[in-house]
């Protein structure tokens, strides 16, 4: 529409000339001989046609050739068309109606506050906006890994780390201390849990005043994620609308996810709610196993994205999706209250355990945790120790200035006994237990 | 009297609503209760811990379940 010139426009380009007005001002006596022209203007006959020109091309002015002389008349067809226009936007006017898209005055202060209310929120202000992405996945599905390969890949960026960790001691922080990281943790209890709301309410407020662009909140393994609304509404309270939620990221072990969905409906809860599911440690299952993984989180989300990682690298890209585009269930009321937080034991131990009887104690407890984790001082040195299903993980850490271990109980707050059996029978050494 | 407590529903809160209730009778104050759940209330009125007490717009527990003599305690200045 814009590449051709309407007729006015070169109407009133041929009009936009003193010179040209004068002469326009000179044939409403009728037909003239470009001489007659002339002979009023200090201007040689080649700028006399090139007015002409302008003119005729407007279609204000007619030639007529008789020899060689050139007449001019005005059309009065053109400007009757001049004045049609000029009286449609006087009419147009007195209606408030826009003469450009016939729109009137009042469907447009309507449509006006729509767009204003909405470019205010997301034009403007939702660039400066941190970034909120929430991390979910049941436990040892890989989230920690996920933040580290994420933080390595978004180095010169200012991101913030929210932690949520079961147990009190912090472990999974220690593994993420990095040098221009920003990194808070709450401990004791899922996030999502209602007692908690308010210290991750204020825990969020306190990011946003840092000067961060992406803030990741890594929710523990059973934690679910449908109040987050509600909690940036409190967030709003006292920060200000300063977080722009950006996706849920929910991750799933490729290996233990079929069995842990049949019992665990905080899994499907967090499915239910992500915006993508990354299925992790893919190359550890067969590739039947891998499209029954796939099947399965369909199940439970129509809608999300489905990516297959190895060792939680799942690039940065998706920072650059509108992954809330993505949003398959409403929010609803957490299933996380005080009576279904999983019960948290730690082992606090002095001194070097031996390896092998170590890893017997551990296996003895497998049964009754969904998850053990910590560091430890072995006979091989300080090991960061992670047992998620029936695999054990070490990986050799810095030396700590104590020995710890946090069980996640499957079976609650009786795990003491076992734990305490367990390690009595096994590695026999003392050792104190803590809530 | 305006009586608040506040707190998002779990059994702490529960508890010192109920310790609350019992410092009342025992003071023979027949006012109401009022429970404060939601977490954007709770932000707008200033208050950073759950479960506490709330009277007259004064927070007299904060982040504890206190017992009913401890509430007993603070409540009895405010009866003069």
């Amino acid at each position: 529409m814009e590449n051709q010139k309407r007729p006015q426009v070169q109407l009133f380009q041929a009009l936009g000339d003193e010179t040209r007005l004068k002469i326009l001002e000179m044939l409403t006596m009728g037909e003239l001989c470009g001489c007659k022209i002339l002979e009023k203007f200090h201007f040689s006959q080649p700028t006399l046609s090139y007015h002409m020109k302008a003119l005729t091309a407007a279609g204000l002015v007619r030639a007529r050739k008789e020899g060689k002389r050139v007449y001019y008349a005005l059309e009065t067809q053109t400007l009757q068309d001049l004045e049609d226009y000029l009286l449609r936007l006087r009419q147009a006017l007195e209606q408030e109606q826009c003469l450009l898209c016939g729109k009137s005055r009042q469907d447009f202060e309507a449509e006006s506050a729509l767009t204003t209310t909405k470019e205010g929120s997301s034009m403007n202000e939702e660039s400066k906006k941190i970034k909120l992405y929430v991390l979910t996945g049941f436990l040892g599905s890989g989230k920690t890994s996920l933040l580290l390969h994420l933080l390595d890949s978004l180095q010169g960026h200012k991101i913030g780390v929210l932690q949520n960790e079961f147990g009190r001691i912090d472990v999974d922080s220690q593994i993420l201390q990095r040098e221009g990281v920003l990194m808070t943790e709450l401990t004791r209890g899922s996030i999502f849990c209602t007692c908690l709301q308010l210290k991750f309410a204020q825990a969020l407020a306190m990011m946003a005043k840092k000067d961060i662009e992406y803030l990741f909140v890594e929710s523990s393994g059973l934690a679910d994620p449908s109040n987050i609304d509600e909690i940036l509404e409190g967030v709003k309270v006292l920060a200000g609308d300063v977080y722009q939620m950006s996706g849920v990221i929910c991750l799933v072990d490729a290996v233990n996810f079929l069995e842990q969905v049949t019992d665990e409906i905080t899994v499907d809860r967090q499915l239910k709610h992500c915006h993508r599911a990354v299925i992790n440690k893919v190359d550890l299952v067969e590739p039947e196993t891998l499209s029954q993984v796939i099947e399965t989180v369909r199940k439970y989300n129509p809608l999300c994205d489905i990516v297959t990682t190895t060792y939680g690298d799942m690039g940065t890209a998706f920072l650059q999706e509108d992954l809330m585009t993505k949003q398959w269930a409403q929010a609803e009321a957490s299933t996380n209250s005080v009576d279904t937080k999983p019960k948290t034991l730690s082992l606090n131990f002095e001194g070097v355990a031996p390896k092998a009887a170590f890893e017997r104690f551990l296996r003895e407890m497998i049964p009754s945790s969904y998850r053990i984790k910590g560091f430890f001082q072995l006979d091989d040195g300080w090991q960061q120790v992670d047992v998620v299903g029936q695999v054990i993980d070490y990986k050799p850490c810095e030396p700590k200035e104590l020995s710890q271990l946090v069980f996640i109980s499957r079976i609650g707050p009786q795990i003491i006994r076992p734990l305490d059996k367990a390690w009595k029978d096994i590695v026999a050494l003392p050792m104190q237990l803590k809530n | 009297m305006d009586i608040k407590i506040i707190g998002a529903g779990c059994p702490n809160c529960d508890q010192l609503k109920a310790n609350t209730q019992q410092a009342l009778d025992q003071l023979g104050l027949k006012e109401e209760i009022q429970r404060v759940s939601s977490l954007k209330e709770i932000l707008l009125l200033g208050i950073m811990d759950a479960p506490s007490l709330l009277v007259d717009g004064q927070l007299l527990i904060s982040g504890q379940v206190a017992t009913v003599s401890e509430i007993k305690a603070k409540l009895q200045p405010l009866l003069k």
